[in-house]
């Protein structure tokens, strides 16, 4: 079987791993989108972020023998606190300046981060192994299809999904929206944005901290593994545009796949594909694709 | 003793910025009473209510609530405080739904109405509940915004231009409304322009000009100042 | 970062005493610039010139125009690719290479600013970065290059055909004329009608758009400019270093770029290269130190943002004019 002179399989095979890069595409736009929509500032450090994530189920797994499993349930916590300490002693001193000094901050912290971490580790790669209960494939007749991966597109699907029906559908979802559209009226009804702008960037690492451990078994557990996937997933979220959780989701998720394909059908492109589609959509539609605001 | 002023503030200063607003603001609202600021466009009727809610650049001053300070708890604690605010604006959520807006407030004291009252009051809010608020009428907006603040239940309410861009039947709803909470016993800080709808409610009077406070009476003398009132409200 | 930047009074609004004061402090930062490579290594002197020459070419774009460019590296790199091409294969001389270079770099500015207008605030940030990191990915790719080798052995030239620049001090007093050419360069355009314009944009776009100023055109331009004179601090470093590198056209150095420009004071005409004197020289000190050098950029990137937004020269500025 061919489609445009190519196998069936072959096609079949890298789509799914341009799903696969897209659910860690959508779950790091995703928590950038949510910080955004609250702190109005992008945050650099989320590609940190992102490393420390399976830095820490290295670490769990290397000193403590904890499982795949239960770093899935620790990981997140541990960025979150880390994230709500740095939000709360460095980042609130920034409200009301600029936005580009949040960026400039988070820059920092991920220097911070990343050149920490070399400096401990190096640059090498840590091996970190996927849960046996994980490994092998089924084959599901026109193709292989790995366990681990398919396990992490759904819990992607399911995290990011949960997310948007936490924030479009729930009371804490409308209190966060309320505190997005006008915060320093929400705090004179009784609202404390304050705490729900550090419980939302917590929320954005923590979303950050399950792409890490989810990439820990299948990428290289390196200092460097964030800096140039954010770079990417910038993109992704310019092309999206912040205004929607939904927005971010799809995008991450489609050029994940638009990447995928490009790998087929002209391989030399694959690196560049995204960044030219954000060029491409940047000159005809300026607000991006889901965007609101110009 | 016990407190007869529902709200106090003494000396209250206030600036937008670099450039100063309020110059020594003395106000008294005693409990139960409905009290109406009046003056011109700018005189700091606004702003006095933004100084109490604590949304101007700098404040000085004092503010007591039930004769305890308030000019100094954290602004998202005001609230529990028993104030209820309704700004100009509305402040109704766009983005939120109608029902995402009745409930978003937290619960501030009893002393407010019961949604199905609040239902039976305003019909049209409880049939357009799952519309997002930005695609409610003016009027709508502003039902919203005071069943919004009284399903809280607070015992003070800061009513900023309530009837301003109203069609009239909606103003004789809200001031049915007004006159209902104060038979139930609120008290009532409210900004007017419109001296019809302000003269069958209000208990007290004061006149602001200039960010300053220049005259106050009670409803009784109102026909002793009407040379005054025209002068301030430049009619 | 418009409402933090400090304006600086110009020469006609400076007291006598102040100007006299400034004309003195130009005098002996010449004078020391002059006699400065009898007593430190001119290669270290050089690499602060290139990076205060980059940072003050970033500041243009900043601290003037209130633009943050996240790609800058892009000019940089791209400059010192293209020299080091021309002069290396194409066998041509210094100065029509590093011209080659800043004309190269100018093009990419003008292509990348084009698309990176089109949004503002926090969006120009991250569309620089991702079209730099576009460009990066070209530059691994492109056949002249070499990949992760980058271009070696970049020959220094003879300059005019008959000063050899093979020389170190030589070569310092040359490179010290192209800072000083691209220094008087921003000096002038920021002192100038359209620099006025430029900084009017920084205060208030809207006001600049209702008084019938083409915004993008004049953002258009300044970038393009800065593009250029980051070109021409990366071709100038390409012949010093006799390298051109992927480093060069990283992220990362674009985000040393900004640190320089905000530690120093964004908006001052001084302050990149008073920045970029620190990074450099604490770069080089921990080189040789076992202390990881991004762990302290880091810091100092933190603590400025914190602590220091208006950077060295600009706190210096606010004690000399306080009464």
């Amino acid at each position: 079987m061919e489609i445009f002179g190519i196998s069936v399989p072959a096609l079949a095979g890298q789509l799914l791993i341009g799903l696969f890069n897209g659910a860690f595409y959508a779950l790091l736009s995703l928590g950038l989108a949510v910080i955004f929509g609250m702190l109005r500032i992008i945050n650099f450090a989320h590609g940190a972020f992102y490393m420390l994530g399976a830095f820490s189920a290295y670490m769990l797994s290397a000193y403590l023998g904890a499982s795949f499993w239960l770093s899935l349930l620790i990981v997140p916590l541990v960025l979150a606190a880390l994230a709500a300490v740095l939000e709360r002693s460095m980042l609130q001193r920034l409200a009301g300046l600029d936005p580009l000094y949040g960026l400039l901050l988070t820059f920092g912290f991920a220097l911070i981060l990343e050149g920490g971490m070399q400096y401990v580790f190096g640059v090498a790669g840590q091996p970190y192994s996927p849960p046996a209960s994980l490994s092998g494939a089924s084959n599901l007749g026109f193709m292989f299809m790995p366990h681990y991966r398919a396990f992490v597109i759904v819990v992607s699907l399911f995290v990011c999904f949960g997310t948007w029906l936490l924030i479009e559908r729930t009371k804490i979802g409308s209190i966060l929206r309320a505190a997005t559209e006008n915060p320093s009226l929400s705090e004179v009804f009784g609202l404390n944005v304050p705490v729900l702008i550090t419980a939302t960037y917590a929320f954005g690492a923590a979303l950050a901290g399950i792409a890490g451990i989810m990439a820990a078994p299948v990428f290289q557990v390196s200092p460097h593994m964030g800096s140039n996937l954010i770079i990417v997933v910038f993109a992704v979220v310019v092309i999206g545009g912040m205004g929607s959780i939904m927005g971010a989701i799809i995008s991450g998720f489609a050029l994940g796949l638009v990447e995928g394909l490009t790998k087929v059908f002209y391989s030399e492109a694959s690196n560049v594909v995204v960044f030219v589609i954000m060029a491409i959509v940047l000159y005809f539609r300026p607000a991006g694709l889901f965007g609101k605001d110009a | 003793m016990i407190e007869e002023n529902c709200l106090a503030l003494s000396d209250i200063h206030g600036w937008y910025g670099e450039s100063k607003a309020l110059h020594g603001i003395e106000i008294n609202v005693k409990r139960g009473q409905t009290v109406a600021l009046m003056g011109r466009n700018g005189a700091g009727k606004t702003t006095t209510l933004r100084a109490i809610t604590r949304q101007l650049t700098r404040t000085e001053g004092s503010i007591k609530k039930d004769g305890q300070e308030i000019s100094t708890v954290p602004r998202h604690k005001l609230a529990y405080q028993g104030i209820g605010f309704v700004p100009e604006d509305r402040g109704t959520y766009n983005t939120l739904s109608v029902q995402e807006n009745l409930k978003l407030l937290p619960k501030v004291g009893d002393s407010g109405m019961s949604l199905d009252e609040l239902h039976s009051f305003f019909p049209n809010i409880q049939e357009r509940r799952h519309a997002p608020a930005g695609t409610l009428s003016g009027g709508e907006q502003q039902m919203l915004a005071m069943a919004r603040v009284l399903l809280a239940g607070p015992d003070l309410i800061l009513l900023d231009e309530p009837t301003e861009g109203l069609a009239p039947v909606f103003v004789q709803k809200i001031a049915e409304l007004l006159q209902d909470l104060k038979k139930r016993g609120l008290t009532i800080l409210l900004v007017e322009q419109n001296m019809i709808f302000t003269r069958k409610l209000a208990d007290h009077f004061y006149m602001i000009e200039n960010g300053l406070v220049v005259a106050d009476f009670p409803a009784e003398e109102l026909s002793e100042n009407e040379e005054l009132i025209s002068r301030v409200l430049g009619v | 970062m418009s409402n933090t930047t400090t304006h600086i009074p110009g020469p006609t609004q400076s007291l006598p005493s102040a100007r006299a004061l400034k004309l003195v402090a130009f005098a002996v930062l010449a004078v020391a610039l002059l006699i400065a490579p009898a007593v430190l290594y001119p290669v270290f002197l050089m690499k602060i010139l290139c990076f205060a020459l980059f940072a003050s070419a970033l500041n243009l774009l900043l601290g003037y125009t209130g633009l943050l460019s996240f790609g800058h590296a892009t000019f940089f790199g791209g400059g010192a690719y293209f020299t080091a091409y021309c002069v290396k294969a194409l066998e041509v001389g210094p100065l029509t290479g590093i011209l080659i270079g800043v004309a190269g770099a100018a093009v990419l500015g003008l292509a990348i600013g084009v698309i990176a207008i089109r949004r503002q605030g926090i969006y120009f940030a991250m569309t620089t970065l991702a079209l730099s990191q576009l460009a990066y990915f070209c530059f691994l790719r492109a056949p002249f290059t070499n990949a992760e080798d980058g271009i070696q052995n970049v020959p220094r030239g003879t300059l005019f055909g008959v000063i050899d620049l093979t020389d170190h001090v030589t070569m310092y007093f040359f490179v010290l004329t192209v800072f000083a050419i691209g220094m008087f360069a921003i000096w002038r355009i920021v002192t100038s009608p359209f620099g006025e314009v430029v900084k009017a944009i920084r205060e208030n776009e809207q006001r600049a758009i209702s008084l019938g100023y083409n915004v993008n055109r004049y953002k258009l331009s300044v970038f393009t400019v800065s593009a250029a004179l980051a070109g021409l601090a990366g071709s100038t470093k390409a012949l010093v270093f006799q390298i051109a590198t992927l480093t060069d056209v990283s992220w990362q150095m674009s985000g040393e770029a900004i640190l320089m420009a905000l530690l120093g004071g964004l908006g001052t005409l001084t302050g990149p290269s008073v920045g970029a004197t620190v990074i450099v020289t604490m770069q080089n000190y921990l080189a040789a130190t076992s202390v990881p050098v991004n762990v302290v950029i880091g810091v100092v990137f933190v603590i400025s943002v914190l602590l220091f937004r208006k950077g060295i020269v600009g706190v210096f500025q606010r004690f000399s004019k306080a009464p």
